[in-house]
């Protein structure tokens, strides 16, 4: 069971690598979606280590939160290019104003 | 019901369960150094579909339809939709003189990582191993009892997730509706109606 | 006995009222603030007379409410306690009843303003400030009421505030009222200290005051007297009370009858008994008589018509106290309601005057006006009179109690009073004489269009003129009366008053005399202003002892001057002083010099961690994660 932990630890390490290192905010979506990957194994992987249905439950809830997150993210994305026509993370700069 | 213990040799199961976990590394890898965003939506589809056959291992096939349902039907598609709609891979670019990713960070984010790996390797060890064994084995994934459970358990945050879901896509709606050029748009464009009044009653004098 | 619904019915209706006016008065029909701000008077007046009724039938005349704990600091505790007693009762009468009749008469005169939703916003606040100063059961509660009336002034008296010196005249008054305020609450944190108790019951048991040192109580009684000087215009703080005249003529009539400056009388008396053994006394009398004097004086020839009667207010308060100071509370309370009634008379009628002038108000520029505001000019009369002591009015009574008691306790004193009460009648007579009789100075085109106020205005103008001829008759003198005398000072019955005991025929002669003087008065003002105004000019225009008092007087005694001087001008060389070092040290040196580095390096050090990228905050966010996750690691380690 430890190796399926293992996995979802690499996944999310990974997933977290790509969303801080690259700038496009595309590719950074898909990183997030990584990391939530990661996190809805590891709860399938408890709920299996402790023979609990609520781990999947949760998986499930969690699997639709992630689409709707997708929906407006890439919403998003598509007004931020639309604004500064690229979607470069590094253009997101209003913060230091 | 699908039971996958007992009916394929442990060896075997185990075998998948490594091939699996190793194409789902080796696809998050591949969204992390893709240089265009297609092949990154790519390797997502790779890492859900492996983790769909990972959940089938852990006997909860449920999951793993909704996975392929949902991630690989739905969200990879919706992620490729946005990669043609926005030219991603063509004219607009990460540009190309600064590289796709940011390495003056990098040895920051690999550092983060190790330390992440490290603690969680540690954590996973002194993990206590699970008293009873598993979910019995006559119902490793009873769909009764997800549903059940999702159901009385859970009603609550079914419903908030069914709010939520419609609130995002009104606000994805909104947020990625051009504000303002449809409005213009309209009133230029010649109203259609007098010219093929007009047309119809040239036709109509033309005809006799 | 508790009636919290009695005091709620009092209390409550002019500040809801004002609450109401000011916040959605903009929105109401033209006339409907000013007639919402008399109906909660007039609610207010109805449960004060209900309450002075209903006093009659309680044991102990004394009802109480008690609304909880305010704030308790041990060992004291201060609680929404509010209690009315015959003083308080009485006081709420004068208060709610000549503040009902000059809500009325506002109407009329307000009505060309283009706005007068604030103006009755800030009267209601007033009146109800007053109101909570007197019904209060502790004294940081009537402290409430004190700053409560202080910044009611404030906002009436710079009402016009875009005019500068109207606003010049709020901010003096505030300023002024802060001195003496700022002496009050001393006060109450001596007491405090000293006694540990500043509930006004217990403070009316003299037992309380044996214990402590008489310095100390001497301490607090001055302190406690100069926040009334501060609040009742006496020496050394009544400069603000003339200036006071830039607001609205009702609210001069406002401050001066019926709510403020009364504040520090009734504080006097409602702390009666620590003041008697504060024995500080003496100087509240002499402090009363001297500034009746002066006041007197400076009324005598002051040209703008407000500003007389300003000065004469400060000179009767100067009465008020001089009464307080002699132990005679009941008379000094006697006065405040009978001054009451006239003051706001004149007041109100001295703006029907202004009214009907379009705003002219230098008494030079009137005269011969009986004839053409017949009632404005009979009430104003009257008012005067009863200023002046006319035998048989209202103030002729109040005042001869007053001159009683000074001549019992101090003769001086009362060579002084008597004095002044002649001053008062010439002053009197001279204004009448100058304001609505003999012939006209107004030019004609001017004297053509001036028409009698409307009944609205002229309306209390009369009910008042019938209080102030006869209100006097509640508290007559024993001599004429015997077993009906005194019916105020028995009613009122105040803590530590001291009995005053005179022969039938003292009290006669004080009769006598009041009266002789009253007219010694009115025939010097006859004699000088109008048979020989022409040779009094002439000998005042000519150098000598005559026109340089003269000259004195209408300065003021140069108390404004000496203050912009002296004071003011000192506190600005101080405050240049100040801001030169200010520069020096503080700006050049520290701000721009050493700190100002500091900080400019740090700001530059940290700026660079802003960044203004969300990855970089992404980041921060991951490696904290991480570190935090490390700490737990190293932390499970044994070493």
């Amino acid at each position: 069971m430890s190796g399926y932990l293992a996995l979802s630890l690499a996944l999310f390490s990974i997933g977290a690598l790509g969303v801080v290192l690259r700038r496009n905010l595309l590719v950074m979506l898909i990183s997030i979606e990584v990391m939530l990957n990661a996190a809805i194994l590891a709860l399938v992987v408890f709920s299996r280590m402790y023979g609990s249905v609520d781990g999947r439950v949760m998986g499930i809830l969690a699997i639709a939160v992630a689409a709707g997150e997708v929906a407006v993210g890439l919403a998003l994305v598509i007004a931020f290019v639309r604004l500064r026509g690229r979607p470069d993370a590094t253009a997101m700069d209003l913060l230091k104003w | 019901m699908i039971v996958l213990e007992g009916s394929i040799p442990a060896a075997l199961t185990s075998l998948l369960s490594v091939v699996a976990g190793l194409g789902a590394i080796a696809g998050a890898l591949v969204v992390v150094t893709a240089p265009r965003a297609f092949r990154a939506v790519m390797g997502l589809l790779i890492t859900v579909v492996c983790l769909s056959i990972e959940y089938v291992l852990l006997a909860a096939p449920v999951i793993a339809f909704i996975q392929i349902l949902v991630y690989a039907g739905a969200v990879v598609v919706l992620f490729l939709f946005v990669v043609m709609l926005l030219d991603l891979d063509g004219s607009r670019a990460e540009s190309s003189s600064r590289g796709p990713v940011r390495w003056e960070w990098a040895i920051g984010g690999t550092a983060a990582f190790f330390m992440i790996g490290v603690c969680g390797i540690y954590y996973l060890a002194k993990l206590p191993a699970p008293a009873a064994p598993a979910v019995s084995e006559a119902t490793p994934d009873g769909v009764q009892a997800i549903g059940v459970t999702l159901l009385r358990d859970y009603l609550v945050s079914f419903e908030a997730v069914a709010v939520f879901l419609l609130a995002a896509a009104v606000a994805a709606i909104y947020v990625a509706h051009a504000h303002g050029r449809g409005e213009k748009a309209d009133p230029a464009e010649p109203d259609p109606a007098p010219e093929a009044g007009a047309a119809g009653a040239a036709a109509g004098k033309e005809a006799p | 006995m508790d009636n919290p619904i009695l005091f709620l019915t009092i209390l409550l209706p002019p500040f809801l009222g004002a609450l109401v006016i000011g916040l959605t008065g903009r929105y109401l029909p033209r006339k409907l603030p000013g007639i919402l701000g008399c109906a909660t008077v007039l609610v207010s007046l109805a449960a004060s007379i209900r309450g002075f009724v209903d006093l009659h039938h309680v044991e102990g005349a004394l009802l109480e409410a008690d609304f909880g704990v305010w704030f308790a600091v041990a060992p004291l505790t201060v609680r929404f306690h509010f209690l009315l007693d015959p003083l308080a009762s009485f006081m709420t009468l004068v208060v709610s009843g000549v503040g009902f009749l000059i809500h009325v008469y506002s109407i009329g005169y307000m009505r060309h303003e283009a706005r007068d939703e604030r103006f009755f916003s800030f009267m209601n606040l007033f009146t109800g400030t007053m109101l909570t100063l007197v019904l209060a059961g502790n004294l940081p509660l009537m402290f409430i009421g004190w700053e409560g009336v202080g910044l009611c002034s404030y906002l009436l008296i710079g009402y016009w505030f875009t005019d500068g010196a109207k606003a010049a005249a709020g901010i003096k008054a505030f300023l002024v009222n802060r001195i003496g305020d700022l002496g009050f609450l001393i006060g109450i944190f001596l007491l405090v200290h000293a006694i540990g108790t500043v509930d006004f019951q217990a403070l009316a048991q003299p037992a309380l005051f044996e214990s402590v040192g008489a310095g100390l109580l001497c301490g607090i009684g001055l302190c406690l007297f100069l926040g009334a000087t501060g609040k009742s215009a006496q020496i050394p703080l009544y400069m603000w009370l003339p200036d006071a005249m830039a607001g609205p003529t009702p609210v001069s009539a406002l401050i001066h009858a019926a709510t403020m400056v009364t504040a520090g009388v009734y504080m006097v008396g409602r702390l009666g008994v620590l003041f008697a053994a504060s024995g500080v006394l003496p100087i509240v009398a002499v402090v009363g008589a001297a500034t009746a004097f002066f006041a007197a004086t400076m009324a005598l020839t002051e040209r703008d018509l407000k500003k007389v009667l300003a000065y004469s207010t400060v000179s009767q308060l100067g009465f008020m106290f001089l009464a307080m100071g002699c132990g005679a509370y009941s008379a000094g309370i006697f006065h405040v309601y009978t001054h009451a009634f006239f003051k706001a008379l004149l007041f109100l009628a001295a703006g029907s005057v202004i009214h009907a002038l379009h705003g002219e108000q230098d008494i030079r520029r009137m005269g011969g006006l009986l004839r053409k505001l017949p009632v404005t000019g009979t009430t104003f009369l009257i008012g005067g009179l009863a200023l002046a002591g006319l035998p048989l009015l209202s103030g002729y009574l109040s005042k001869d109690e007053i001159l009683l008691a000074a001549r019992t306790s101090f003769v001086p004193l009362w060579l002084l009073a008597e004095l002044t009460a002649l001053l008062t009648a010439a002053y009197v007579g001279r204004l009448v004489w100058l304001v609505f009789f003999g012939k006209t100075r107004i030019e004609a085109a001017a004297w053509a269009g001036v028409r009698e106020s409307p009944p609205v205005m002229t309306g209390p103008l009369v009910v008042l003129a019938a209080g102030a001829a006869l209100a006097g008759y509640v508290n007559l003198p024993h001599v004429v009366a015997h077993e009906g005398a005194a019916l105020l000072k028995r009613f009122l019955a105040i803590a530590g008053e001291q009995a005053i005991t005179a022969s039938a025929a003292a009290e006669v002669a004080g009769l006598v005399v009041s009266g002789l003087v009253c007219f010694g008065g009115l025939a010097l003002a006859y004699g000088f202003v109008v048979r020989r105004r022409a040779q009094l000019h002439a000998r005042l225009a000519r150098p000598g002892a005559l026109g340089r008092l003269h000259a004195l007087l209408l300065a003021k005694y140069f108390v404004d001057g000496f203050c912009m001087r002296y004071l003011a001008g000192g506190a600005r060389k101080l405050a240049g002083v100040v801001h030169f070092l200010d520069e020096l040290f503080v700006d050049a040196f520290l701000v721009r010099g050493v700190f100002g580095l500091l900080v400019r390096i740090l700001g530059e050090a940290t700026r660079l961690l802003q960044a203004g990228r969300v990855q970089a905050y992404g980041m921060a966010l991951v490696l904290g994660g991480a570190a935090m996750l490390l700490y737990l690691l190293l932390s499970e380690i044994p070493w």
